[in-house]
């Protein structure tokens, strides 16, 4: 589904982000995605949602070269994948439903769909109810778990997650991570940066680790 | 639900293989969201939206009052038949018979409306009354005055400055005629001054059309700073460019639009204070002629050039502000 081959990512002024990366994930695979801050993990989903473009080597998703795709077709690359950041970046000039829906508008779904999606999408972050308040009314928690509604409303085929525990107590993070299990469960291919190894040891995933943007693996 | 069914394929990408009829309906959705939401939006603060749409309706109403009243004075223009009437005066000693050919024939002319006959005692009388100067009249051994015939060219022929020196050239041939009254400078003054407010309204209009375009693109420019973390979301979610431009394009057509309403009443209002001061002024030139408002062409053009000035100023700025968010 995401495949990395000898990708490297270097930024005007010499520095090397990323050094010729090559591994590759399954669909429905589990992966994480682990180093320290700076060690490139955000450039990585970067690359993946198209926000950068790498300066060498191939990035193909479900056998398409990204480096091919015209900058026109990146909005409609983009709505396959969903991503959840640390930062939630929610809006907070509507509600939460309307934060929630904004995927499924841009896709111009008819209303009715979107209302079901959307209320199913909160009921399996647990926020069933609450679609009419403002997320700034909401615990750092709950604006999490609507960021991750808002990623996986319109059901990607890749999920990606940048420290999405980021800013949660051990219980809630490890429900996060039970979440984003289940939907890798039926399908979706799930890729979440983290440097919470204690979290996601027990978990026994499969981790890619970058260390000054080459990578190491170990698996389960 | 949003769990995706368990399947060797998993439908994931729904965004690409949704039914066509179903985009479409997402798409006029969107479009009308946008409207009613950029409205919505103008309405939430009123003082700073109603300041923008001043500016804008001033800027218009300039070039549009300029050019209804150079309508107007062009209509006066047509209107004056003081000036296009010629004076023919008779020699002294024109004899009655003569007179009354000379009448006659120039009744049937095609291109004279009306022939008045003057006798030089009536002419007395009428200058009497309009000057006041009995006392001095009285000194005078006779009439000094000769009979007069006035004709009124018809309307074609009235607005034609060439045309009426010709004619009075050949009326003023006629053996009987002393002299001849066409002041056509006066009217040739006029028209060009007419002519010159047209282009001065063109060239206005244009000046402060790019005004407008400035004005517009500038609100839109510190629209889309505002909302900056919107656009870089929606972006990032998947939206395309043109459904990231779409409310500002709809801003900025609002903003044209309601500026172009308010310059129309503008407008109206200036016409309608001057008009009672309009109608003195004509009075005094023996007119009745009235200040004419914006006509309905002036509406139609005032309308679209600022809902296309708006649009237009929300393009450029949308252009280059716009799409050069990139999500981080």
């Amino acid at each position: 589904m995401i495949r990395f081959e000898n990708v490297s990512k270097r930024y005007p002024g010499g520095q090397e982000a990323l050094s010729q990366l090559s591994f590759h994930l399954a669909p429905g695979e589990f992966a994480f995605l682990t180093g320290h801050s700076g060690a490139g993990k955000s450039t990585l989903l970067k690359l993946i949602m198209l926000m950068e473009r790498p300066t060498s080597g191939q990035l193909l998703i479900n056998g398409k070269n990204l480096n091919r795709l015209h900058s026109s077709q990146v909005p409609y690359y983009r709505r396959r994948v969903g991503v959840v950041f640390q930062s939630h970046q929610l809006l907070f000039d509507r509600t939460v439903y309307d934060n929630v829906a904004l995927p499924l508008q841009i896709m111009g779904h008819p209303q009715a769909d979107i209302g079901r999606r959307v209320r199913a999408a909160l009921d399996k972050v647990g926020l069933l109810g609450r679609e009419q308040q403002n997320p700034i009314n909401l615990s750092t928690g709950e604006q999490q778990r609507v960021g991750i509604a808002r990623a996986v409303v319109h059901k990607p085929r890749i999920l990606l997650a940048d420290e999405p525990t980021g800013n949660l107590d051990p219980a809630l993070s490890a429900e996060v991570m039970a979440l984003f299990r289940e939907f890798s469960e039926v399908g979706v291919t799930v890729l979440i940066a983290t440097h919470d190894i204690a979290l996601i040891e027990p978990l026994g995933c499969r981790r890619l680790h970058l260390h000054h943007g080459r990578m190491s693996e170990t698996g389960p | 639900m949003i769990r995706p069914r368990r399947s060797a394929k998993p439908r994931g990408a729904s965004g690409a293989r949704q039914r066509l009829t179903d985009r479409f309906a997402g798409y006029l959705h969107h479009h009308r969201q946008s409207c009613s939401d950029s409205l919505i939006r103008l309405a939430a603060s009123p003082i700073q939206s109603l300041m923008t749409v001043m500016v804008i309706a001033i800027a218009l109403a300039l070039p549009a009052a300029l050019h209804t009243l150079v309508n107007n004075l062009g209509m006066l223009a047509g209107d004056i038949d003081i000036e296009a009437r010629m004076s023919l005066f008779l020699r002294q000693d024109a004899g009655d018979d003569d007179v009354r050919l000379l009448l006659e024939s120039l009744e049937s002319r095609s291109d004279l409306t009306e022939v008045t006959f003057i006798d030089s005692d009536q002419a007395l009388a009428d200058f009497r009354r309009s000057s006041g100067l009995d006392d001095l009249l009285v000194l005078l051994d006779g009439n000094p005055l000769p009979a007069t015939i006035l004709v009124r060219p018809n309307r074609e022929l009235g607005n034609q400055p060439d045309s009426l020196e010709k004619l009075a050239g050949e009326l003023a041939e006629h053996p009987l005629v002393d002299d001849i009254s066409a002041d056509t400078t006066w009217l040739r003054k006029l028209q060009a001054a007419v002519a010159m407010g047209r282009e001065f309204a063109m060239i206005l209009g244009a000046a402060l059309a790019l005004g407008v375009l400035l004005i517009i693109g500038n609100t839109i420019r510190l629209a889309i700073e505002n909302r900056r973390d919107e656009i870089t979301v929606v972006k990032l979610v998947g939206g395309t460019d043109s459904y990231v431009r779409r409310p500002f394009l709809y801003t900025g057509f609002w903003f044209g639009f309601s500026g172009a309403l308010a310059a129309w009443l503008l407008v109206w209002l200036g016409i309608a204070l001057l008009a009672d001061s309009a109608l003195q002024l004509a009075a005094l030139y023996e007119s009745r002629f009235q200040l004419q408002g914006p006509g309905l062409d002036t509406f139609l053009v005032l309308v679209s050039a600022g809902s296309i000035l708006g649009l237009g100023g929300a393009w450029l700025a949308v252009r280059q502000h716009a799409n050069a968010i990139e999500p981080e």
